[in-house]
């Protein structure tokens, strides 16, 4: 058992991670054509407008159902949204937010922006500490209006008439996953302005504007779009329920901060809290970098119901940053 | 020389059509008329030909016209009282004869089941030595998406009624069609045509667009036939009606030889004709341009890359040697 846990201990789980990856791309985005489907509320960008995609993206699903009127929303219609709900919750449940680090396929598309990017040698960007606070919010507000608009389309909202019906699935509309996940099934109907009405017109280039900052942000700053994502900010609120965690031991933490350093969103609490034993924030996507990084013995801990699956060490973190006892950059030795 | 190849053309196109006539040809219509009472609906998936009822959850009806022609767009709306031959059968989604009111060329129905409505108006009489049977039938499909889809997804396949129907068209549904899909041009769309529940290969089958485009074709051995609907509708960059809705008809008719005597008429052969219509809206791709994406995309991403680019440059601190003071 010890030579197993040692084993996982000692592994790359990046390299891990980017077969992982890989492999749910290929699954997500063609599973489709071989029959598979996993579900219609999969709690991450499973875009059901790729016609190869294995299941659907939960908050094309949310939109849907709330896009109906009060009375039905509080009858047995409710009641399927429930239903959705509980089915999302139950594929959480299990995989917490490592659905955005190891499963996401525009999260996959987003870290091979930035593989091309370490190629080309362009040096990455990261938010100052005020930035971050304020752009965190934008996830929540973009949660929010993904609820409102569909319900403000069958009922009037604080007294506005109702919204145009061609807001259907308004975030999806907006949403970059809309137009670069089907191009992979070679698919390029999405990408086009759609001159039906006013409203698509707007959209289908709002749409198209967010594609562009899409493939720019992500070239630059590491998961650039998960900092804005809806889906994230919604399976925060279940985090805390969820089996796979993520804990911090703050009394073996020597704050050297390179959990902070190699976390791809850039959250920083990870490295200064050392008072909570939950370190999952909401912009975190579980890629459990930062238990790679961490040279301190059971620091940071990924564990499935309180049973450890990949702890930091100090000779794991040797191994994988390939430092040696004797160091041939530095002279320094160990 | 162009001109004249046209002009053989335009003649041998009349004489293909020529061959199914249209006398008598009516058809059922979900496309209100002009003067149609503003309770209609006139456009929408789910809504057209629809007169809401009282209340969110009163029943709701769903009204179809009888046109007569065999030009989709020029069929004149029937006003008058049902012919004495004439007959109607409703088809309810669960497969069940369901009645409807018949009256002033309008048929009207309760529209609460979510599935395929199969409407079927047929007439018969003797004409010289043929007996006529001519069977109009039109599919209404009635959904509301608060009601669900998985569960009744099985109310959308196709359907017949051999039991009163002796010839009738039946359209196969298109890959992946759901509660959402509407008939687009472009779209192949396969017809079925069965005499007495059994395919009839060799019989002509006559697609009409709302605009008059024709085209003739046989039924194969499997008593199938395929059409692909034209684009025949093309709207300048100003007009944005994707709601618009057309009608377009097929037209079939079959022979065979039996004697027998209608209405104290006998007859040596029997002719059916059986028209059978549907909605289809302009192609979804004449709305949608990939060019202007591509505009608007480039600009969005060269755009924040020289943002980029020129925020990194002003953030940069030019280098400034150091030096103390000894």
């Amino acid at each position: 058992m010890n030579r197993i846990s040692d084993y996982i201990n000692f592994s790359n789980i990046s390299r891990f991670r980017f077969y992982f990856q890989l492999a749910a791309f290929l699954v997500l985005i063609y599973g489709g054509y071989y029959f598979i489907h996993i579900s219609d509320q999969i709690p991450t960008f499973a875009c059901p407008y790729n016609q190869g995609s294995a299941g659907t993206c939960f908050l094309i699903s949310l939109q849907h159902r709330l896009h109906t009127t009060w009375s039905s929303l509080f009858s047995w219609r409710g009641i399927a949204l429930l239903n959705g709900i509980v089915v999302f919750f139950i594929l959480f449940i299990f995989f917490n937010k490592a659905w955005c680090g190891y499963i996401c396929p525009l999260g996959t598309i987003q870290d091979w922006i930035t593989g091309l990017r370490k190629k080309t040698g362009v040096r990455f960007s990261k938010y100052d500490e005020l930035t971050f606070k304020h752009l965190k919010k934008i996830k929540y507000i973009l949660l929010i209006l993904l609820i409102l608009i569909p319900l403000g389309m069958s009922n009037s909202l604080f007294g506005l008439p109702k919204f145009s019906h061609d807001l259907s699935a308004p975030f999806c509309q907006v949403c970059p996953g809309r137009t670069v996940l089907p191009l992979f099934s070679g698919d390029t109907s999405q990408f086009a302005v759609d001159f039906s009405s006013g409203t698509t017109i707007i959209m289908s280039t709002l749409g198209l504007i967010v594609t562009g900052l899409f493939i720019t942000g992500s070239f630059v700053k590491k998961r650039f779009f998960c900092f804005f994502c809806p889906m994230s900010a919604l399976q925060y609120i279940f985090s805390k329920a969820s089996l796979l965690r993520l804990t911090k031991d703050g009394s073996k933490c020597t704050r050297c901060g390179n959990c902070h350093r190699v976390c791809d969103v850039g959250i920083k609490e990870i490295a200064d809290d050392i008072e909570s034993k939950n370190i999952v924030r909401d912009d975190c996507m579980m890629c459990f970098k930062c238990v790679e990084a961490c040279p301190e013995n059971d620091c940071l801990k990924v564990s499935i119901l309180t049973m450890p699956v990949f702890t930091s060490t100090e000779k794991g973190f040797f191994k994988r940053f390939n430092v040696t006892e004797k160091s041939e950059v530095t002279g320094w030795e160990k | 020389m162009k001109k004249y190849i046209y002009y053989c053309f335009a003649i041998f196109l009349i004489f293909q059509g020529a061959s199914l006539k249209a006398e008598n040809t009516f058809w059922i219509s979900n496309v209100p008329p002009k003067d149609a009472d503003k309770k209609i609906q006139p456009f929408g998936m789910h809504k057209i030909s629809s007169v809401p009822g009282n209340g969110k959850r009163g029943v709701f009806h769903i009204i179809q016209w009888i046109r007569a022609g065999t030009l989709p767009g020029e069929s004149e709306y029937l006003t008058g009282p049902p012919s004495v031959n004439a007959r109607v059968h409703l088809l309810s989604p669960e497969n069940k004869l369901i009645d409807c009111e018949f009256e002033k060329g309008t048929i009207i129905y309760n529209g609460n089941l979510e599935g395929f409505y199969n409407l079927y108006l047929t007439k018969k009489y003797v004409s010289g030595d043929t007996l006529h049977i001519i069977s109009a039938k039109a599919e209404r499909l009635s959904h509301k998406c608060q009601n669900g889809h998985k569960h009744v997804l099985a109310n959308l396949q196709p359907k017949d009624l051999k039991s009163h129907i002796p010839y009738e068209v039946i359209r196969n549904r298109l890959p992946r069609e759901d509660f959402h899909t509407f008939i687009q041009s472009g779209d192949k769309v396969t017809f079925k045509l069965n005499l007495n529940g059994t395919p009839v290969s060799g019989s002509k089958v006559k697609l009409i667009t709302q605009t008059g485009w024709a085209k003739l074709a046989e039924s194969d051995k499997n008593g199938e036939v395929t059409f692909q609907i034209p684009e025949d509708y093309f709207s300048t960059l100003s007009e944005f009606e994707k709601q618009k809705i057309f009608n377009f008809l097929i037209v079939s008719e079959h022979d065979i030889t039996e004697n027998g005597e209608f209405d104290g008429s006998s007859y040596k052969r029997v002719r059916y004709t059986a028209t059978f219509s549907e909605s289809y809206i302009p192609s979804k791709m004449m709305y949608s341009s990939a060019v202007w994406a591509m505009i608007v995309f480039v600009f969005a991403l060269s755009l924040a890359a020289v943002a980029v680019f020129y925020y990194r440059e002003r953030k940069k601190v030019p280098y400034r040697e150091v030096t103390f003071n000894e």
